[in-house]
């Protein structure tokens, strides 16, 4: 298991942190995906390469920050993404946007295993933290 | 002068709570049923813990 912010995702956090020349209003943290694939996701890593399953969902609420942790609440519910979750992804696109293919990957966890049962809703909370390499 | 480096770090936390009219153990067993490892998981009053990267990035 690893986790993994790629450089197509620093690259969106720098872009939207300055408001550089590639800011787009629309691009940002705001997608959330599980899927079943065991590819392991890289720092080259700019979409999910057409897994098998994928889920897609927007957040419950706005994401909140907590000193330098960002938090994400999803909540799938019963009947949907009963497969096994192998990697935790965030995307920089709005959730019709985002596919197994689309090239939206930020961060994510992978190497994972754990099965959501055809009845029973999943809350996920996906953090990022920022923190000085220094400190 | 450099400025000091920034890392970002991506942990997850995965919450399972009954449905209406379960109880805990039914939660508890559906998990296990569905192949989930008992050992990664915490049972609590009122959730389970199915999945957290936390202790393990924490370390």
């Amino acid at each position: 298991m690893s986790d993994v912010v790629t450089q197509q995702g620093l690259n969106r956090i720098a872009d939207t942190a300055s408001q550089t020349s590639g800011y787009n209003a629309a691009r940002y943290i705001r997608t959330f995906t599980v899927d079943d694939s065991a590819t392991a996701l890289t720092p080259a890593t700019t979409d999910l390469g057409s897994p098998t399953n994928v889920y897609e969902s927007a957040f419950d609420a706005t994401p909140t920050r907590t000193g330098q942790v960002v938090t994400h609440v999803i909540t799938i519910p019963a009947a949907s993404a009963a497969f096994e979750h192998k990697r935790l992804v965030l995307h920089d696109d709005t959730v019709a946007n985002v596919t197994g293919t689309s090239n939206t990957v930020v961060a994510g966890i992978d190497g994972l295993s754990f099965v959501k049962p055809a009845d029973v809703p999943f809350e996920y909370q996906i953090s990022l933290t920022y923190s000085d390499q220094t400190a | 002068m450099r400025l000091p480096p920034i890392d970002v770090d991506v942990d997850a936390t995965v919450i399972a709570r009954p449905p209406e009219g379960w109880t805990m153990d039914d939660l508890w067993q559906a998990l296990l049923a569905a192949g989930n490892n008992p050992e990664t998981m915490t049972r609590n009053e009122d959730h389970v813990v199915v999945f957290t990267t936390k202790e393990q990035t924490d370390v």
